[in-house]
């Protein structure tokens, strides 16, 4: 039994390399985190970031020319690194779950709904099927869809994107995994469906204390669901702490630039902050910090060192000059 | 801007013919054979200066030379490495002028069915409605038929020659570019730069050749290799059916077919190297054409 | 705000009608049941557009705002209603008078990848259309083009290139520079930022201010980011299903939203500034654009509707000097109408 304590999941220093033929791409470089039970983590970047990769990493998912170079990923204790195959397979679907940004990434278009849910639940577990499919219909009337037993009989095609988003969701819970990645789930859907997903998913974690990281660019959404939040950026986390301490206080100037960008903090008319240049190549990151080139508060020591991670509480980055104060 | 800047190679690899090249060079098997098919061709546009006979000159020739093996001396001290037919022509000066004739009705039956075909596809999925179904309920029926009834039939109407075999082929494989360009152009059709197109005030010319056409170029590229490969068989089959070429333009399929009596008497060479050489051009066209597909493909780019 | 009109749309709609095919007509006449389906993607809208605003143009999917983007490009034309130009009605435009009414509407599109032709050089995506049409002549088209992409905020030292050798916010900005390559006076920007990180997105929305300031464009925005929207905007109008639900200048619209419908989405939105809260979702899914709600589009996921909703198309009518709502609610309580939510 492992106590409130400890952390469902726990990754320290990962990294994912890729070799590719042009060169090394450091896609996740010594990325840290800590996940407790019931509790949501929003993994917040922009493209090239790394955040996506590394929830792949956590779930084995990732091909050569990748792999994991180095780092642990303490599921409740167990490196998942070093797990064989088959140890992991047991344990992805089962103990440890993900939701894909496309749907049709867990759903099979050729298949019913029941088919695929029962045979999941089947798949890990010895059950009747008359037991699959109530728990399967259960679980459907969890997330949310109204007649479940009607829509188990559809195809994926015959379900809207929000259907069909809750239903990949509704597999994942299936088994009540200790932990849930979630890539980007609501990223294509519409505002009131995504608010919609956004309540279930809350609900979610609170009632079975299923412990969640939520990767999105989008970090109004983070806001809003999130209790602690990492910024990533060029493959490291530049800032981590609770959702309130990074919204309201940022210390990386990344954190501030991202937040600044955001329109619906302004007024209208007026210029919107923007973060000058763009993210560099994966395959030539700068020396030292990979903000800096585009950083206005960055030094000498910037463009040569890369900062080290600070401590400062519950809180962490990797700054040579974090700010402080108000924002802009 | 921060994109990469690196020394360029002077054919990039970003224009539709640069990735065709470098397909076919990063494959060794594809090298190899993209180099027999040059030598060969070399070999047929260059045979009436380095063939050792003119084997359509009657002087050249003679009877008592005939039959002769490989490897074997003639009467007047030539070696002939192929050997020689019944009439004593030499079978290596033979085959580079057949491959010569085969090669030269394959290329231009290829190419005109290519522009043929390329200019109905594009109409037919630019223009959508009536004017497509009619044109693809064209190809339909002309897929619906072997190509060699089809050529067959034309070839009975028409009559024998060269312009009268090069239009049969071109009437046979004319369907499968308009085909293969419309399933592409109607894809394309569709995307967002061709509705900035028409914003942007381009008229219906300029639309289709300008924007559209250069999008569609990597199917036609494969299939015009293949169907150029296909088109030589195509060819010959014909000519050994006694119906295709004339006598006196004889292609590798006549050879062959001249060859095929004498083979029965142990005289192999007469059929059997012509025949040889035909595998080794369809074959090599084949390869080259199956990897520029390859790399052209959209899907497996990145 | 009574500058001159650019455009407007009168009782436009778009109807997509999808005939049944030879199968479908055959099954029809062995005794199956087969029927034509027709959308009502664009449903009877007014639309003005004012010379020198920025109007935006706010739905969710399936609401009709790109499809009613292209009407106003001229890219599908109007099923009925009418499109008035200062030339005359769009159209009944022939030859030059058509000609120039087309350069004059532009627009940029969403996909970055899309709508830029991957096998064309930068330059000539830009310089192709200028030259086609006369606007430049041919010695003149590299400078032209240089002059282009630096006011879009281009390097034109990589106009040589491909698309595909550009991220995306430069693609889009590529795409921008083809448009102001013909001079136009009024731009559509369908979701034109929707597919960029956040950080390239403001400085795309940048971009357009200022080449508003610069050139005096007219825009309008068709986006589902209200942040956005509400950022750039003059006017907004929220479509649902086809129809204008709201339409006011933007600080109303969005601090005193009257349309149920206007409500529910900016109390969804998710904003920086609320923090693990509880989402009250509306219930239900946007209905299908083939088989829409009668009366009232929206009464099967309103909080608040009433019978009439169920059987009656609520009109879009003035609550304000300039704003409008499309609600039997507002005509029920009339002159003592309660505010709906404020929101800050």
């Amino acid at each position: 039994m492992t106590s409130i304590a400890t952390p469902t999941l726990s990754v320290r220093n990962l990294r994912t390399w890729f070799h590719t033929r042009a060169g090394l791409v450091r896609a996740v470089d010594d990325v840290s985190f800590d996940v407790h039970p019931g509790e949501i983590l929003g993994l917040v970047g922009e493209s090239g970031s790394g955040k996506s990769i590394t929830g792949f990493s956590i779930l084995g998912l990732i091909d050569p020319p990748g792999s994991i170079d180095g780092g642990q990923i303490l599921f409740k204790g167990t490196d998942l690194a070093t797990l064989s195959k088959e140890a992991l397979r047991q344990l992805r679907g089962n103990r440890i779950a993900m939701v894909f940004q496309d749907p049709m990434m867990t759903l099979n278009p050729v298949f019913r709904i029941e088919t695929q849910m029962v045979e999941t639940v089947r798949s890990h577990e010895r059950c009747s099927h008359k037991a699959a499919w109530d728990r399967a219909r259960d679980t459907l009337a969890a997330v949310g869809i109204p007649s479940p037993a009607e829509r188990m009989k559809a195809y994926p095609h015959q379900l809207s994107g929000g259907m069909r988003q809750r239903v990949a969701i509704a597999i994942a819970m299936l088994h009540k995994p200790d932990l849930i990645i979630a890539d980007e789930p609501t990223t294509a859907l519409d505002v009131t469906i995504q608010a919609q997903i956004l309540a279930e998913m809350q609900k979610l974690c609170a009632d079975t204390g299923t412990a969640m990281v939520w990767v999105s660019h989008d970090l109004a959404v983070v806001a809003g669901l999130a209790d602690r939040v990492c910024v990533m950026y060029a493959g490291r986390v530049v800032e981590s702490g609770t959702t309130d301490d990074i919204l309201d206080a940022p210390r990386h100037p990344y954190t501030i630039g991202l937040i600044g960008s955001v329109p619906s903090n302004a007024h209208t008319g007026d210029r919107l902050y923007q973060i000058p240049g763009m993210a560099p190549s994966p395959l030539s990151l700068p020396p030292g910090c990979a903000f800096s080139p585009r950083c206005s508060h960055a030094s000498a020591r910037c463009h040569i060192e890369q900062p080290p991670i600070e401590l400062m509480g519950d809180r962490s980055y990797r700054c040579f000059h974090p700010q402080t104060g108000a924002l802009l | 801007m921060n994109a990469p800047v690196q020394k360029k190679p002077r054919l990039s690899r970003d224009t539709t013919f640069g990735q065709a090249v470098y397909g076919v060079l990063d494959s060794r098997p594809a090298t190899v054979a993209a180099i027999i098919f040059l030598m060969l061709s070399m070999a047929a546009i260059l045979a009436p200066w380095i063939a050792p006979q003119n084997p359509y000159d009657l002087a050249a020739i003679t009877i008592l030379d005939g039959r002769m093996p490989p490897g074997s001396h003639g009467v007047y001290g030539d070696i002939y490495w192929a050997g020689t037919d019944a009439q004593g022509r030499d079978m290596l000066s033979a085959m580079m002028y057949g491959l010569r004739t085969s090669l030269s009705v394959g290329v231009l039956s290829g190419l005109f069915a290519m522009a043929v075909g390329t200019v109905l596809g594009l109409t037919a999925a630019y223009f959508g409605g009536r004017i497509d179904a009619l044109i693809m309920r064209l190809v339909d029926l002309m897929l619906g038929f072997p190509t060699i009834l089809v050529a067959l039939m034309t070839l009975a109407i028409l009559g024998q020659g060269l312009d009268k075999v090069i239009l049969a082929l071109v009437l046979v494989q004319w369907a499968y570019f308009a085909r293969a360009v419309r399933a592409t152009a109607v894809v394309e059709r569709r995307k967002e730069y061709m509705e900035a197109a028409l914003c942007l005030g381009l008229c219906h010319r300029r639309a289709l050749f300008s924007q559209l056409l250069p999008n569609c170029i990597p199917p036609v590229i494969v299939i015009a290799m293949i169907q150029t490969a296909n088109a030589i068989a195509a060819e010959a089959t014909l000519s050994f059916l006694g119906i295709g070429l004339p006598v006196t333009e004889p292609s590798l399929g006549l050879l062959i077919a001249n060859g095929y009596q004498q083979m029965m008497a142990g005289l192999y060479w007469i059929s059997v190297f012509p025949g040889v050489l035909l595998l080794a051009v369809v074959f090599t066209m084949n390869i080259v054409g199956d990897r520029v597909r390859e790399a052209l493909n959209p899907r497996l780019q990145k | 705000m009574n500058t001159q009109i650019l455009m407007q749309a009168r009782q436009v709609s778009r109807l997509f009608v999808k005939r049944p095919d030879y199968a479908e007509r055959l099954a029809g006449l062995l005794g199956a049941k087969v029927a034509s389906h027709t959308v009502h993607a664009v449903d009877r809208v007014d639309l003005t557009i004012h010379q020198g605003e920025v109007v935006g143009l706010v739905g969710e999917s399936g609401c009709g705002k790109s499809t009613l983007g292209r009407v106003m490009a001229g890219i599908l034309p109007a099923s009925t209603g009418t499109i008035q130009t200062p030339a005359g009605d769009l159209a009944s435009l022939t030859g030059q008078a058509a000609h120039a009414q087309r350069m004059a509407t532009q627009m940029i599109f969403q996909d970055p990848m899309s709508s830029l032709n991957p096998r064309k050089r930068v330059r000539d995506i830009i310089g192709e259309a200028p030259l086609a049409n006369g606007i430049v002549a041919r010695r003149d088209i590299d400078d032209y083009v240089v002059d282009v992409m630096r006011r879009v905020g281009l390097d034109p030292d990589f106009r040589q290139r491909f698309p595909h050798q550009f991220s995306g916010g430069q693609r889009q900005r590529v795409g921008i520079g083809r448009a102001l390559a013909v001079k136009p006076k009024f731009l559509i920007c369908d979701e034109s930022i929707a597919a960029l990180d956040v950080s390239i997105q403001a400085q795309i929305l940048n971009l357009f201010m200022d080449l508003r300031q610069e050139l005096g464009l007219t825009y309008l925005f068709i986006s589902h980011d209200l942040g956005v929207v509400q950022r750039i905007s003059d006017r907004t109008m929220i479509m649902y299903l086809g129809r204008i639900v709201e339409s006011g200048p933007t600080a109303e619209v969005f601090q005193v939203p009257r349309h149920p419908y206007t409500q529910a989405l900016l109390d969804e939105v998710p904003r920086l500034s609320n923090r693990k809260r509880q989402f009250h979702a509306i219930k239900g899914e946007i209905p299908s654009p083939l088989n829409p709600p009668s009366g009232c589009h929206f009464h099967p996921r309103c909080p608040r509707a009433i019978d009439r909703c169920r059987t009656e198309q609520p009109l879009l009518r003035a609550i304000g000097a300039h704003h409008q709502a499309a609600c039997h609610l507002l005509d029920e309580e009339h002159a003592s109408t309660p505010p709906g939510a404020m929101h800050p």
